[in-house]
């Protein structure tokens, strides 16, 4: 982008990427941050929306406070989060001292072991309404009467779940965990605002990476072979999803 | 019926040229200018003092803030697209980007307008100068200082630190439990071992240049990086140490974080600007009180030097091209003005130093309610921009890539290895080196 006549080096660059430790030390922390946050979004997501999809007091109340991580622009919501988890004045180790569970604060953001789990539950805040409200909105569809005739035949609580709910909402469920996969393999805001990669490149995906390649040292080159390595995988996982699980469980080949 | 329609295309061809031609006549000039001054106070300053210049000329100023962290990339997607304003708010390190990729005019004839009359200091003006032509003007000067809760010192018999050891010790000794509730209340300094923003990188640098250590060195014509060195490894044992001492939570520091630590009065040291004050004074006027300022302080046979920048305007190639070089420099010269440019200084009072003598010494400026209240804040934070010292720029030249080997934040990341992955000082800095060798090789 900012060379005038760049010279043509063939898949030198390529080459070079990906001989280099740093980048598979990369890929390994996208795919941590990836299945981790996967695998706290869609099961709570999915809990969340079994329990507003239910009739009690007090329902709109915890429907709105469930959406409110999802109402507030993102860079609002982060950087709450982190004045929030601040070791010295912030308010979660103010608390956790208080009710007498710590003696010295947590570094959540600054313990190169714990942050990549702290960035992750942040995320998990924000994004399980979205998967909430999608599944709560299947749920919906699920004609009463099934449920009535399985009561009928004397089916408990986790039968009717195993047996009418889950298989209406496994489609949904399934085609939202593709699409938050490749949302969050690209993610930059969250860990962008909390810990910028860091510490000690703790949290340096490749989405991470690829900026502060670009706009910090300026390796446009670089940035550029990585953006294209970034999108063969995301190509190679969306067909290995579409073959072996897209069409089997998520009916996306009907 | 011929003549008719002939009349009336005739009326139309006339009342379509008097039209534009009033539209030319009536159009006023708008030159643009990017900033990343983005707190909506100083954005509304800056609309204020761009409006009262309107009124005065007719030309209108649109300012673009732009969030510093999207800045560098806004810039290179304008030089990219050829779409960059007419003036550009810039750090002495990226100006080097600006002079790689062509896109900024030299400004000798402005400048040496501007200098005659209000009388630029030779290390703010020298900043934007390559190769014998100045490509830019300093607007306003920030400086890190160091900055310390005077009452503590006092309560503990401690003098201001001048030395290293003595600001060891004084780490140390106000390191405290004041309430004998076991906790930690007061951190003797804050050392931010972090990458996030360039508030670590800068606090290294400045201890790193007390000691004479250096990044580049070009005093040969050819530029080496020399970071290895004995300096730069004392320096870092030295921070090592201080790193005992500092906050929890200094892995993930920056900039806003340390100012909230001098807002709660949680730190007896910090090397820091004046960005805390305003607001301070504001809530609690008691505790800005008891900050004071200081020279950094310097190792045994080390040098007076400080982190800071002249910040400047540069005007780009597109202000030439579209033909605002005319009213860029009306505005340039109206802002100058010490008025005008204590009055564009208080966007952020007590944070935004003169970079002029003019100003400088301007009773607009001096009385100033803020200025006036903290003027001996006013007069270390002024003092120490005579011995700013900037990354890339240190060895006898100005590296191309000094934006580049800055915005690596490298600094702050040697640091990180040595106190969080346990490194021994040798590797990493070892590691530093080479890492700015692949920077400037790129």
């Amino acid at each position: 982008m900012v060379e005038a006549d760049p010279p043509f080096v063939g898949l030198n660059n390529y080459i070079k990427i990906l001989w280099t430790p740093e980048f598979w030390e990369e890929v390994k922390l996208t795919i941590i941050w990836t299945g981790s946050n996967l695998g706290l979004i869609i099961p709570i997501g999915v809990l969340i929306a079994l329990l507003l999809n239910q009739e009690y007091k007090g329902k709109s109340f915890f429907r709105t406070w469930t959406l409110l991580p999802w109402m507030f622009p993102i860079v609002v919501t982060t950087l709450m989060w982190r004045w929030m988890l601040y070791p010295v004045s912030g308010v979660i180790n103010h608390i956790l001292k208080q009710i007498g569970m710590i003696t010295a604060p947590i570094e959540f953001l600054s313990d190169s072991s714990i942050a990549m789990f702290t960035v992750v539950l942040v995320n998990t805040w924000r994004w399980t309404p979205f998967v909430a409200i999608v599944i709560l909105g299947t749920l919906q569809t699920i004609p009463k009467d099934i449920y009535e005739a399985a009561t009928v035949d004397g089916a408990g609580i986790f039968q009717k779940f195993f047996y009418i709910t889950l298989p209406h909402i496994l489609p949904s469920v399934i085609i939202n965990s593709f699409i938050l996969m490749l949302w969050l393999f690209n993610m930059f805001p969250p860990i962008w605002l909390l810990t910028q990669g860091g510490p000690s490149r703790a949290t340096m995906t490749l989405a991470i990476s690829i900026y502060k390649k670009g706009f910090q040292i300026f390796r446009m080159s670089e940035v550029a072979t990585l953006s294209i390595i970034l999108l063969i995988i995301l190509s190679i996982t969306t067909w290995l999803y579409f073959k072996f699980v897209g069409g089997k469980w998520g009916r996306l080949n009907d | 019926m011929k003549m008719k329609k002939n009349y009336f295309l005739i009326l139309v061809l006339i009342i379509a040229v008097i039209f534009t031609f009033s539209i030319n006549v009536l159009a006023k000039e708008t030159i643009e200018i990017w900033h990343w001054e983005t707190p909506p106070h100083r954005i509304t300053a800056q609309e204020a003092l761009f409006s009262r210049f309107e009124k005065e000329t007719g030309i209108e100023v649109k300012q673009v803030p732009i969030n510093f962290p999207n800045y560098q990339s806004k810039i290179m997607a304008g030089i990219a697209a050829n779409s960059l304003p007419d003036l550009l708010l810039i750090n002495p390190p990226q100006l080097m980007d600006m002079i790689k990729h062509d896109a900024i005019i030299p400004v000798d004839d402005i400048f040496n307008s501007i200098h005659k009359k209000y009388e630029f200091p030779e290390a703010l003006w020298t900043a934007y100068n390559y190769m014998g032509k100045q490509y830019g003007l300093p607007v306003y000067g920030v400086s890190w200082p160091l900055t310390y809760r005077a009452d503590l010192y006092e309560e503990a018999g401690l003098e201001p630190p001048k030395t290293w050891d003595d600001l060891l010790e004084a780490a140390e000794k106000l390191t405290m439990d004041r309430d004998g509730d076991g906790e930690t209340d007061i951190y003797g300094f804050c050392l931010p071992v972090s990458t996030i923003g360039n508030y670590g990188s800068q606090v290294v640098w400045g201890f790193l240049r007390t000691n004479d250590g250096k990044i580049t060195d070009l005093s040969s014509g050819e530029q080496r990086i020399v970071f290895d060195s004995p300096e730069t490894r004392e320096t870092y044992e030295f921070l090592s140490k201080l790193a005992k001492y500092t906050v929890p939570g200094a892995g993930n520091m920056d900039w806003g974080m340390a100012e909230l630590l001098i807002k709660s009065g949680k730190v007896a040291t910090v090397m820091y600007n004046g960005a805390w004050l305003r607001e301070l004074d504001e809530k609690d006027p008691e505790l800005a009180s008891k900050y004071k300022m200081t020279f950094m302080p310097i190792p045994e046979g080390g040098q007076r030097k400080n982190t800071g920048y002249p910040r400047g305007i540069l005007i780009t190639k597109r202000a030439e091209e579209t033909g605002h070089l005319e009213a860029v420099r009306t505005f340039l010269e109206w802002l100058y003005k010490p008025e005008n440019h204590t009055e564009y200084l208080m966007m952020e009072a007590g944070l935004f130093m003169p970079v002029t003598k003019a100003t400088a010494e301007s009773d607009t400026f001096n009385n100033y309610p803020i200025i006036k209240k903290y003027n001996d804040l006013m007069q270390v934070q002024a003092k120490t921009m005579e011995y700013i010292s900037l990354i890339g720029f240190e060895g006898g030249g100005k590296s191309l890539e000094a934006g580049a080997i800055e915005g690596s934040f490298l600094l702050g990341a040697v640091l990180q290895k040595i106190v969080n992955e346990n490194w021994s000082v040798e590797k990493a800095v070892e590691w530093g080196q080479s890492e700015y060798e692949k920077i400037v090789e790129y």
